[in-house]
């Protein structure tokens, strides 16, 4: 085999980096999947108007919803809802059905221990 | 595509540039393979300068096309002047041993760094964050950026973005051009990835200066891997090494590769008094004072620096060099390039930096702590200790030396007495910049002179030129007891490095939350945010693309009590006591409406109000919206 001096430097270490970066590069898409961090996220769907329509993102393992809907401390609905690992559900809240006037609308959300509230002022 | 896109950006102009001076057959492979990198950096930054200067715009097709013509004139230039005159090839290359040597120190290398970044490569960094912006908004514009950015006023209101002097275009370029071709997205390990090529290249830059400074020297390719070894898989990790890139220290890493390329073309330059190879080495330079002020300053210092030395141990026969300098200084070649040069900083793009304010901040007496030196100690650290002890024996040697070459050893000197000066005694110099930035460029010079007196030190004590000083046992014994010592050093540095610390986890769910929010932003709407306790809270304007002050940050506590200049109070209000008179000021000067923030430290004093509603909950990251 002809011996390639430098040439075979150049070559290897174009091997190396080009195996590292696909390593760092798989490390960093694995790391960067929200479904591999094992978080869910609460908030509503329209953040600045009176609707209350809420979403659940959910990337954990735990699929298993339960929410509560309080009016000031009040809870008026109560629901359980299945979100599978990667799917985002919207939540409809009828407001018409509720009264608003003057009231602390919270939207409480449990999965297993953990818990996450968001609110909206009337 | 990313691949594609880093050989035709970060190789290929190079190479082609190289290829145009006729020369390239008086370089080794390596050295050609390490400067057409180099050279392609600084080709492409000022390509893309000249496409956003003259209004053709900066895109994929008017960058691809600019590489293609600047490698065709290139090739022109070639074809045109090889009827005239074929050049006897003259390679200096490395034996088959130190290939092998070369490449397993290269393994260890790029293995030890691809252990430390799984956990850092993520885009996290703050440093990062911030230089991304303007690479992404040259990609989103077409344009080159403004540096500006908008602070809140004593009247409570936003003001007119102000220019800044904080970053260098040089910095940016290269990524954006890097995203344009490869499509490939600023928030991912890309920016990393390619600074991580900058550091492996710089490394080998240091070889190849190695190998260029001890030509003259039997031991020429041993010092050449000594130096490798000791800049590469050692010290590996901390400042300037792995930790730069992590921490996305663009300017200063990519200064780290530019500085021995430079060197390399001055040194040849001066040696063997050839204009093209002066060119070459005043291209390197415009190139450094495009990309990062920091070294430009240290290499303008580590110049003067060599020609003092230079004068010093040569004052017999300066006149004659002198005349020489002249001589090259005055032929066509040099004399266009310097026109050009002072066009383009004077003329097309001044850098940020070159201004009154911004150079009365980096020269004068220490106005802080800081600035005014570190001890011995912490510059042995920094340096590393066993590396710091043998370039202290090296940096001696040097000095009785001559056979090395008068050029090579007045710029080592050089380079590395006014680093250590620098370090310690700023004031000597009046100079006024945080002496561990400086003391971080010593690594480089010291791990050279390190590697010369190891290698001196053991080829002296193994035979003199006639006699045995010690028996080859001893010898040996010594010679690995001294490995055994740097070795530690250089891996226990390493290892005091390697903890596993990644923010990535929260980092992304501040992400989510940041284009949640920028789906329901509208024009009028200000954010604020916090970066005390937000992970990767430098990278959300990216996501908004709205400015460089957008959204609005609460900066780390101390800042707000900086006595010696004062700062607006805004931002620490809005977040920490938002009911409060002065903060309800700010939030109708600012008219800042959404808050971002850690829900676990920041969000009761937002609960308690009513003129405030939680719209978005995650573990990290907290949004509350201001109802107007």
């Amino acid at each position: 085999m002809k011996y390639l001096g430098e040439k075979f430097i150049i070559l290897a270490l174009f091997g190396m980096m080009l195996l590292s970066f696909m390593f760092l590069s798989a490390v960093e898409s694995k790391n960067t999947n929200l479904d591999n961090s094992n978080v869910w996220t609460l908030y509503f769907a329209d953040p600045k108007s009176d609707s209350l329509d809420f979403m659940i993102e959910n990337h954990s393992k735990n699929s298993d919803f339960r929410y509560k809907i309080l009016v000031d401390k009040k809870v008026v609905i109560e629901s359980d809802l299945p979100v599978p690992l990667g799917e985002t559900k919207n939540v409809p809240i009828p407001k018409e059905t509720l009264d608003l006037s003057n009231r602390k609308i919270t939207i409480i959300v449990t999965a297993g221990d953990n818990k996450k509230e968001i609110y909206k002022n009337f | 595509m990313f691949y594609v896109a880093i050989a035709l950006v970060l190789f290929v102009p190079g190479y082609f540039l190289l290829l145009s001076t006729r020369r390239k057959n008086n370089f080794s492979i390596l050295e050609i393979f390490t400067i057409s990198f180099g050279l392609s950096i600084i080709i492409v930054d000022f390509l893309m300068i000249i496409l956003g200067k003259s209004g053709i715009g900066i895109n994929r097709l008017s960058i691809l096309s600019g590489i293609i013509i600047f490698c065709g004139i290139c090739c022109a230039v070639f074809y045109y002047f090889k009827k005239e005159k074929n050049e006897e090839i003259v390679r200096d290359e490395l034996s088959k041993k130190s290939v092998v040597l070369v490449l397993i120190l290269l393994f260890l290398t790029i293995f030890i760094k691809t252990i430390y970044f799984q956990d850092t490569i993520s885009p996290t960094s703050t440093d990062l964050g911030h230089h991304m912006y303007w690479s992404k908004q040259i990609v989103a514009t077409g344009n080159l950026p403004v540096y500006e950015k908008a602070d809140i006023g004593s009247d409570y209101t936003i003001e007119s973005p102000k220019p800044i002097a904080d970053f260098i275009i040089g910095e940016h370029l290269i990524f954006a051009t890097i995203a344009l071709i490869s499509g490939k997205d600023f928030i991912s390990s890309f920016p990393s990835l390619v600074l991580f090529l900058v550091q492996i290249m710089s490394i080998l830059a240091i070889f190849i200066l190695s190998r260029e400074i001890f030509k003259n020297t039997k031991h020429r390719d041993m010092i050449a891997i000594m130096s490798l070894f000791l800049i590469g898989p050692l010290y590996a990790l901390a400042s300037p090494q792995a930790k730069f890139v992590s921490g996305g220290v663009i300017g200063n890493a990519i200064g780290n590769l530019f500085i021995p390329l430079a060197m390399l073309f001055y040194i040849k330059a001066f040696s063997e008094k050839k204009a093209y190879l002066l060119s070459l080495a005043i291209f390197a330079t415009l190139g450094l004072v495009y990309t990062h002020h920091l070294s430009t300053f240290v290499f303008i210092f580590a110049t003067i620096f060599a020609l003092l030395f230079f004068i010093i141990l040569n004052f017999r026969t300066i006149k004659f060099e002198a005349k020489e300098w002249l001589k090259m200084f005055l032929s066509p070649s040099i004399i266009s390039i310097i026109i050009l040069s002072a066009a383009f900083i004077f003329i097309i793009c001044v850098p940020t930096y070159l201004n009154s304010s911004a150079i009365d901040t980096a020269v004068g007496t220490p106005s802080k702590d800081s600035r005014a030196g570190i001890t011995l100690t912490q510059l042995k650290t920094t340096a590393g200790e066993a590396r710091f002890a043998f370039a202290f024996l090296g940096f001696t040697l040097l000095f009785f030396v001559r056979k090395i070459g008068k050029y090579n050893q007045a710029f080592l000197l050089g380079w590395l007495g006014i680093l250590v000066l620098m370090s310690l005694k700023p004031d000597l110099l009046f100079i006024d910049i945080p002496s561990t930035r400086i003391a971080s460029y010593v690594v480089f010079p010291v791990a050279i002179v390190a590697a010369y007196a190891f290698v001196r030190l053991f080829a002296l004590l193994k035979a003199g030129e006639n006699k045995n000083y010690l028996k080859p046992l001893f010898a040996l014994l010594l010679f690995f007891t001294f490995m055994i010592f740097i070795a530690v050093d250089g891996l226990r540095d390493n290892s005091q490095t390697l903890t596993s610390n990644s923010s990535i986890k929260k980092s992304i769910q501040t992400y989510a939350a940041s284009k949640y929010l920028s789906n329901h932003l509208s024009e009028s709407d200000i954010v604020l945010k916090d970066h005390n306790y937000l992970s990767g809270d430098s990278w959300i304007k990216l996501f908004f693309m709205r400015g460089y002050s957008y959204p609005l940050s609460r900066g780390y506590f101390k800042r707000y009590e900086d006595e010696t200049k004062p700062r607006e109070q805004c931002t620490n209000q809005m977040i920490s006591l938002p009911s409060s008179p002065e903060a309800q000021k700010c939030f109708a000067g600012t008219k800042t409406n959404f808050i971002m923030l850690n829900p676990k430290i920041d969000s009761s004093q937002f609960q308690r109000l009513k003129n405030f509603w939680q719209i978005y909950a995650s573990d990290e990251v907290g949004i509350f919206y201001k109802k107007s």
